[in-house]
């Protein structure tokens, strides 16, 4: 019993030791994003994007997004991201093996015609059997191609982009009118910039027409709330703390720009359905790093993408549970970053960082919300211990 | 087994934990202080620039209305400060063009360019850089030398720099853009495209500017110019723009090469076509399209040819080039015969898309 009871207060220790470790990291990028925040706020007053709207000196983007049986949502994304604000734009839709209607009702709806497209292959990928271009909307192309997951297809709307920089986003996703412009600039005024990410927000609660927010709300369902919270804090204290910190490793996959060579270097997207968001941005950082590249990986607040999350307990755990195998993916399958002084910030801070608040941290956090109290409840703990533990 | 069986001597977990749990519950009140501060803070601040704002928007219409009315914007001990700053950007981005003279006149009849003097010194960075906006949005033309000198101050500041040059452009200040480009101790930090886009902006004799920068020793510069001479369709510069097809900087040749496709420079066609041999496929790729917009059925033969090269977007060049050709069915037919899949595959889906679009939207 004594073992047993020796075993829990250890836990419980550990536990409280990681809380206070992990709040006083977390009030440090509190206080790097509100800092980074306030510049930002005030750098809007004169970093102006409208010169560039009309300007050929505007970086011509690539749009890609993945779609797998997205006959629902897929039309409302294309028409959205048809209509935004930006000079020079293609949209790539890539019908990842879809076994609904989301090919036909886009064959439907913009009247495609087969064209016999030569595709440069630059990362393999799964065959594309079809391409399909619209004589009303030039800039938009469709590749069906085989199932071939996430990576695959988003690898395959590479291959077949004409421009240096490319946005991939989710297939029920909306992006504002001028996130387009916004996440786009950082490639303008720097050229040392590989990747810049934008803000993800909860679309729901709120009213989005033609790429503007015109009215806004919170949701209705807690599990909706909770994760609209989660978002806001994980994007402007996570993201941007990171970020001020210099050791982003998470672009997120459902908005995240990138230059198309750089990606191409390193291989592409990872085809094992976990690498379209952090896998992606440590292969940049590892090969640059290695390459003794001078680049930047940023994340800005102001773009915007609306996304949809789920909304039953059953396809979040899922979700989450893809995110966190990713992310002890990729610093596994990157292991000897870790603490490796060649790799500079990366390898001594945010691969630490990761391993601790990220992948280990979640579990002490549950062992100790369950372990005090049983703790307590057994008489080997402190009331005091507990209210510190807990506050 | 309790806490207590383990810990050392010295440790008093009562006291310890105490102390922590005060320590939590001060931090607790002082992120609410924060809060209701950072809250009441943004409350006042909104209702300040609501004022502001009107108050402009008031003396704008006085002025506008007769135009030698003397209206001021009430301040009371402090006319100009950072905040009142940052709202007239705001309202200049706001305002319609025809009213910013009116604008500008309020300002500066209200000692703005004394003010903003004293202010240079100042270390709040995006302060700096503000007031440097408004020199070029406000064309307070006599502060072009201050500006310039804090490019010279400040030149990691990436922003700084390009906010600097964009006023010294709009100032139409060719002295001193001239000074800083024929600098060799001076490192260029803008990007290619941030820089293009400031020359873009310059008010003054554009022709006289971008001769003058072509003789800069810095690679990029003249790059940069030659580049904005064919995307301007500055004709009379073209003979200028010529020698650099034979430069030993791969880029600058594809940027004169761009350029003098751009302004159809026909004496450019022989040397363009004979980069449809050069080593680099950027070279070849960007010659092909020079080419084919200077003379395309006098070198289709050549441009034909370069369908056949190992590299993709050489060969996409050529065809895209092709695709509006007259001869396009006897083109394709040519290619088939050579037994070169990868050409004729790509030259059939050139001929396919163009006659849905034509040769804009490939």
């Amino acid at each position: 019993m004594n073992i047993i009871y020796s075993i829990l207060l250890v836990i419980c220790i550990v536990s409280l030791v990681y809380i206070l470790l992990s709040n006083t990291v977390s009030l440090v990028q509190l206080v790097g994003s509100s800092v980074s925040l306030s510049r930002f706020n005030r750098s809007r007053y004169y970093l102006e994007h409208k010169r560039y709207l009309d300007s050929e000196n505007m970086i011509p983007i690539t749009l890609m997004v993945a779609a797998h049986n997205e006959q629902k949502t897929i039309l409302d994304t294309v028409n959205n991201l048809l209509s935004l604000d930006f000079p020079e734009y293609e949209v790539i839709i890539i019908n990842d093996g879809s076994t609904d209607s989301t090919l036909q009702k886009l064959i439907d709806k913009y009247a495609l015609v087969a064209v016999r497209q030569p595709i440069r292959i630059s990362i393999p990928t799964k065959e594309v059997t079809a391409v399909y271009r619209c004589p009303d909307y030039p800039n938009l192309t469709i590749l069906d191609k085989v199932q071939g997951g996430i990576g695959d297809a988003l690898n395959a709307g590479i291959n077949a982009s004409r421009y240096p920089v490319y946005v991939a986003i989710d297939a029920d996703s909306l992006l504002e009118k001028e996130s387009l412009v916004k996440i786009i600039m950082p490639f303008v005024k720097d050229h040392r910039v590989v990747g810049v990410g934008g803000i993800v927000r909860v679309a729901n609660g709120y009213e989005i027409v033609n790429g503007e927010l015109v009215e806004v709300g919170t949701p209705k369902r807690p599990l909706i709330n909770f994760q609209t919270i989660e978002y806001l804090r994980t994007f402007l204290t996570g993201s941007l703390g990171c970020d001020a910190m210099g050791i982003l490793l998470n672009v997120s996959g459902a908005f995240g720009a990138f230059r198309k060579k750089t990606v191409i270097d390193v291989g592409g997207y990872a085809t094992d359905g976990f690498g379209v968001g952090m896998d992606l941005v440590v292969k940049l950082h590892r090969h640059l790093l290695e390459q003794q590249a001078k680049y930047v990986i940023k994340f800005i607040p102001d773009p915007v993408c609306w996304v949809h999350p789920p909304k039953r307990i059953g396809q979040l755990y899922r979700q989450r549970k893809t995110w966190q195998t990713e992310t002890v993916n990729s610093l596994t399958k990157n292991g000897k970053v870790m603490l490796n002084p060649k790799y500079k910030r990366i390898g001594l801070l945010a691969f630490p960082y990761y391993w601790l608040f990220e992948v280990i941290g979640p579990f002490l956090d549950l062992m100790g919300y369950i372990a005090v109290p049983v703790c307590f409840a057994l008489g080997i703990m402190s009331l005091r211990f507990m209210l510190t533990f807990f506050a | 087994m309790q806490l207590t069986d383990w810990q050392p001597a010295w440790f008093n977990a009562r006291v310890v934990f105490t102390y922590i749990l005060i320590f939590l519950v001060m931090m607790l009140v002082l992120f609410i202080c924060v809060l209701i501060y950072i809250r009441v803070s943004a409350v006042m601040q909104e209702r300040f620039k609501h004022k502001l704002k009107q108050q402009i928007y008031y003396a704008l219409s006085k002025v506008t209305d007769d135009p030698s009315a003397k209206v001021a914007i009430a301040g009371g001990d402090k006319v100009f400060s950072p905040e009142r700053l940052y709202i007239l950007a705001e309202v200049f981005d706001e305002i319609d063009d025809q009213y910013k003279p009116a604008l500008q006149g309020i300002i500066l009849q209200m000692g703005f360019k004394e003010y903003i003097m004293k202010e240079f010194g100042t270390n709040d960075m995006e302060y700096l850089i503000l007031i440097i906006r408004l020199i070029g949005d406000l064309d307070l033309a006599g502060m072009d030398s201050r500006v310039a000198s804090l490019m010279y101050t400040h030149r990691n500041d990436i922003n700084l720099q390009y906010q600097a040059y964009l006023t010294l452009a709009l100032l139409g200040s060719r002295d001193h853009i001239v000074h800083i480009c024929m600098d060799e101790n001076y490192v260029q930090t803008l990007s290619f495209r941030s820089l293009q886009e400031v020359l873009k902006a310059y008010t003054g004799d554009k022709h006289d500017l971008y001769a003058a920068l072509m003789n800069s020793p810095d690679p990029f510069v003249v790059r940069i110019c030659v580049k904005r001479i064919g995307a301007e369709h500055m004709t009379d510069l073209a003979p200028k723009v010529f020698p650099y097809l034979d430069s030993e900087d791969f880029n600058t040749v594809i940027d004169a090469a761009r350029s003098l496709g751009q302004l159809q420079y026909e004496p450019a066609a022989p040397r363009l076509a004979s980069l449809l041999k050069a080593d680099r496929w950027e070279v070849r790729s960007i010659a092909v399209s020079a080419l084919a917009l200077i003379d395309e059925s006098g070198y289709e033969n050549e441009i034909a040819e370069a369908l056949h090269d190992k590299e993709w977007q050489v060969r996409y060049n050529a065809a895209l080039a092709l695709s509006r050709s007259p001869n396009i069915a006897a083109l394709l037919e040519k290619v088939k015969e050579s037994g070169d899949r990868y050409a004729y595959e790509i030259l059939e889906y050139m001929a396919e898309t163009s006659n849905i679009w034509g040769r804009k939207a490939q």
